[in-house]
């Protein structure tokens, strides 16, 4: 079974931090790291070949030759090729463009099943997924916390805020995973080595030209535009107190809930 | 460009019911609407969900358009695909709104990329361009680090997915009119690719903590799961919920449905109290709309101490059980405020009332709105104003705003902007009546202000005999900025204590002014530091309790009658109301004490 993940290199966000004079982002020194959903698509995908031999998992990632990093450390923690999609052309895709561009990149490979994170640490849209299956014709389920193979089929576990549906979905089609696949595996020194030897592949404008239409990739084929961005207002000042007894500190939050009519 | 029309509304139901987010989102479409003169469609996709759509045009639907089907009973991506798109080319719409759900996710996506539109995620506020009435959406980025603000200029529907809890639905008004449409679809075409083998309903109690009024909020700080439970035991003994940051949430202390934050729930609790949380940007996105945030952490530099109203530097496992017995023992005792269930049968629901020892408060309590007022809000202000009026045993009546933020920040625009002439007319008599009754109570009224005292705010703090002002509290009349001039009294009010030109200044620039400046000016009496407000407000009436109520009420008179005429006149009611002084015993009582040098005992004359 041919086997695509996609991958997304991403700052790590829970490091991202404000310059307190010019409030803008130190966007410096910041790591970058497989998108954690992605990681758990990957973790997916071996838990795939794991049950349907003669599997090949194949990682694709779209964005600038940096993102080489993040297919290595797919390789690493066992993935059997990688993919860099990337070209000039495909810069300032929103998600619309972006699943446009990876949906003719994944055609051209060619899969039974695709799997992405569920969404990206540093957008948070969780729309690249359904919209890659859009494009292609395909069938999905989002928020996938389990799977079994079932003949021509997955039987999935598909997590909502209040239920689960289980649900039976035919190859081929897209899942877009989240957290909750097992154990993380952890990158050993063989693999990484192993990771190291392999050929990267890579595919650009001209590769997939028959796939796509100018009109639709990069800035020009994204229907949202960034009109602005800003930090943050911080709030206006609190009080804080410190250095209290804890029948001061009892006091002084009994005070706030009487002053709020809390109690 | 088509022509397109309407603002669409996904309405989410589960089990056949209408989630709060789709309400949320009616409430969002209609204040959109009045910008672009459209009206609002809810979209209800379902099986025998027909009768629901009488509800949605209570909360603000003009239409509703329902596609009742057996195979939409259950979410399904492709049948609700194919329902939207279709309707959605049939259409035409302006705007599709849908809830940031794990269905308004799935669906979204798949029909933006069927249409070929844009779609954005997780939005937390939109508005309108002004200059081409395009859709400006904006949403966190970078894990909540920075906001962006996204336009779709090109490609109709502009659609996006908002995050539930931000949005603000509207009340709900059983008299509200619109029209319900059934439409029919196809769905014979789809096929058996995806089936739903079972559907699973998550056992565990699931209380929607966005729900909750009072949220306790725990974190990695907390410790161990026996430190959970005095948090359960803090959240139950104020009758609200336990919530978590992530990190509790990976310890395994409490369930994912509780976790706050980006990829959590966005809760706005009248409190949230946070302990042993760090204020992580993306534990704060989920709660920093909160009423009053109080945080307890042992690390004084931590960031949540940024967001929240009260800190205090100390240890949790120290502060929390002594806390709660404090709580008992005050709910216990019965605070000096009449239980929910008393204001119910009085009909209030927007301001708190309550008597103490010849001490009233009047509480303006809609703190998620910065107590702004509507017309309810006044005609309650009102009703319990015609109560004290003839009320012997109070003497101080104190006026203040619940929450921490705000005193009351102005009229509530969003009802005001759909009046018409004689409606506007109608709230500005109304207001101008009732600040009125307030200012010629018999009693002394003391305005307690804690934050914004804006417009109506400002308007309502100077029909208060004596103001007393929080170091944090801001005034203003703001009117102007909005096309308007002050109605609730402030063009009159406002020089009759400052003078015309700070009140000129203020008006015509309608610049707010910190509580130093108010004070500078003459606006408040005093300023003081937020924790000391209620302490020195207190003091003061009970300073004035202690002194002769007859005296006190004839004084109050006598100045107030004088305010407002030549000096000759006012010596003359001085004179009346001093002779006046004369007809009762407390004025006897009072020179007694005084020459036998002891304290007057006025108590037996009230
Ligand atoms: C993509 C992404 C999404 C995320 N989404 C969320 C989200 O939705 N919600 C969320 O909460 N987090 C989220 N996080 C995680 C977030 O970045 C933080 O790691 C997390 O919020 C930290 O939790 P905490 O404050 O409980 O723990 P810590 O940061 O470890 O803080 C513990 C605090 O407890 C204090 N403390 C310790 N002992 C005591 C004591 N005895 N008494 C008082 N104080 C004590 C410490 O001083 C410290 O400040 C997300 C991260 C990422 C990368």
């Amino acid at each position: 079974m041919k086997i695509l993940v996609c991958v997304k290199q991403v700052p790590d966000t829970s490091e991202v931090t404000l310059d307190p004079i010019t409030n803008t982002l130190i966007r410096k020194g910041i790591k970058s790291i497989i998108n954690p959903d992605d990681k758990a698509g990957i973790e997916a995908a071996l838990k795939l070949k794991d049950q349907v031999e003669g599997s090949q998992i194949t990682v694709i990632s779209m964005g600038p030759k940096q993102a080489e990093i993040a297919l290595r450390e797919a390789l690493a923690m066992g993935c059997d090729e990688g993919y860099l999609v990337s070209d000039r052309k495909f810069g300032g895709s929103d998600t619309l463009a972006t699943s446009t561009i990876l949906a003719a990149a994944l055609k051209k490979i060619g899969f039974d099943v695709i799997i992405t994170g569920r969404q990206a640490i540093d957008g948070d849209t969780a729309q690249v997924g359904p919209q890659i299956a859009e494009h292609l014709k395909i069938p999905h389920v989002s928020y996938v916390e389990e799977f079994e193979v079932d003949g021509d089929a997955l039987i999935v576990l598909r997590q909502f805020e209040d239920r689960y549906h289980k649900i039976r979905i035919k190859f081929p089609c897209l899942l877009t995973a989240i957290s909750g696949f097992g154990e993380i595996k952890y990158l050993t020194v063989a693999g990484v080595i192993e990771a190291e030897k392999k050929e990267l592949k890579y595919l650009n404008y001209e590769d997939l030209k028959d796939l796509l239409d100018e009109g639709c990739i990069g800035l020009k084929g994204s229907p949202t535009k960034v009109v602005k961005s800003y930090t943050k207002e911080q709030k206006s000042q609190g009080t804080l107190l410190k250095g209290l007894t804890t029948n001061e500190a009892v006091d002084a939050i009994m005070a706030r809930l009487k002053e709020g009519h809390i109690l | 460009m088509k022509l397109s029309k309407d603002i669409y509304v996904f309405i989410e139901q589960r089990d056949g019911i209408i989630q709060n987010v789709s309400y949320e989102l009616l409430g969002e479409a209609n204040s959109l609407a009045e910008d672009i003169g459209q009206k609002v469609v809810g979209i209800i996709l379902g099986s025998e969900i027909e009768v629901m759509a009488k509800n949605l045009i209570m909360y603000g639907a003009d239409e509703v358009i329902v596609v009742d089907h057996p195979i939409l009973k259950e979410y399904m991506t492709e049948s609700y695909t194919k329902a939207m798109t279709e309707l959605i080319k049939s259409n035409e719409p302006e705007i599709v709104l849908f809830g940031a759900t794990s269905i308004g996710r799935d669906l979204g996506p798949r029909i933006s990329a069927r249409i070929r539109t844009g779609l954005t995620a997780d939005c937390t506020s939109l508005c309108i361009d002004p200059k081409n009435k395009g859709l400006h959406m904006t949403r966190p980025a970078f894990g909540g680090n920075l906001m962006a603000v996204i336009k779709c200029e090109n490609h109709r529907p502009q659609m996006a997915t908002i995050r539930p809890g931000v949005m603000q639905a509207m009340e709900k008004d059983e008299n509200r009119k619109g029209i319900v449409r059934n439409v029919a679809i196809d769905f014979s075409n789809i096929g058996n690719e995806v089936e739903i083998l079972e559907i699973i309903k998550k056992n565990k109690k699931v209380t929607d903590i966005a729900k909750s009024k009072y949220i306790v909020g725990g974190g990695r700080g907390v410790g161990n799961t026996k430190n959970f439970e005095m948090l359960n035991k803090l959240a139950s003994t104020l009758g609200g919920e336990v919530a978590g940051s992530r990190a509790a949430v990976e310890a395994g202390w409490i369930d994912a449905d509780r976790q706050v934050g980006q990829t959590g729930k966005n809760v706005k609790p009248d409190l949230y109290i946070a302990c042993g949380i760090s204020g992580a940007i993306q534990h704060v996105a989920g709660m920093e709309n909160s009423g009053m945030i109080i945080a307890i952490n042992k690390n004084e530099t931590a960031p949540i101490f940024d967001v929240a109203d009260l800190g205090v530097v100390g240890d949790i496992t120290t502060i929390i059980p002594p806390l709660i017995e404090a709580i008992k023992k005050a709910k216990a005792e019965g605070m000096d405020y009449i239980a929910p269930s008393s204001l119910k049968y009085m009909g209030m629901e927007n301001i708190l009332f309550n008597k103490k020892d010849g001490i009233a408060y009047l509480t303006i309590n809609r703190p998620r709105f910065l107590n702004a007022l509507n017309r309810k809000t006044l005609l309650e202000i009102g009703a319990v104003v015609d109560l004290l009026e003839n009320d012997e045993s109070t003497l101080v009546v104190i006026v203040r705003g619940a929450g921490g933020r705000a005193f009351v920040a102005g009229a509530d625009i969003s009802k005001m902007q759909d009046m018409n002439v004689e409606e506007g007319e109608e709230i500005s008599t109304l207001a101008q009546t009732v600040f009125s009754k307030l200012k010629k109570l018999p009693q002394v009224v003391i305005g307690a202000i804690n934050g914004y005292a804006l417009g109506g705010g400002n308007e309502l703090a100077m029909a208060c005999d004596i103001r007393i002002a929080s170091s944090r509290a801001k005034f203003g009349q703001p009117e102007v900025k909005l096309g308007l001039i002050p109605g609730f009294g402030g063009t009159q009010r406002l020089q009759r204590i400052v003078g015309q030109g700070y009140s000129k200044e203020l008006i015509f620039t309608g610049e707010m002014i910190s509580a130093e400046e108010a004070y500078r000016i003459g606006l408040v009496n005093r300023v003081v530091p937020p924790e000391a407000l209620n302490r020195v407000v207190n003091d003061l009436a009970l300073k004035i309790i202690s002194n002769g109520s007859k005296a006190v009420k004839l004084a109050k008179k006598s100045i107030n009658e004088g305010g407002n005429v030549d000096l000759e006149s006012g010596l003359a009611i001085e004179n009346r109301d001093w002779t006046n002084c004369f007809t009762n015993e407390e004025s006897k009582e009072g020179m007694k004490a005084f020459v036998e040098k002891r304290k007057a005992n006025f108590k037996d004359f009230k």
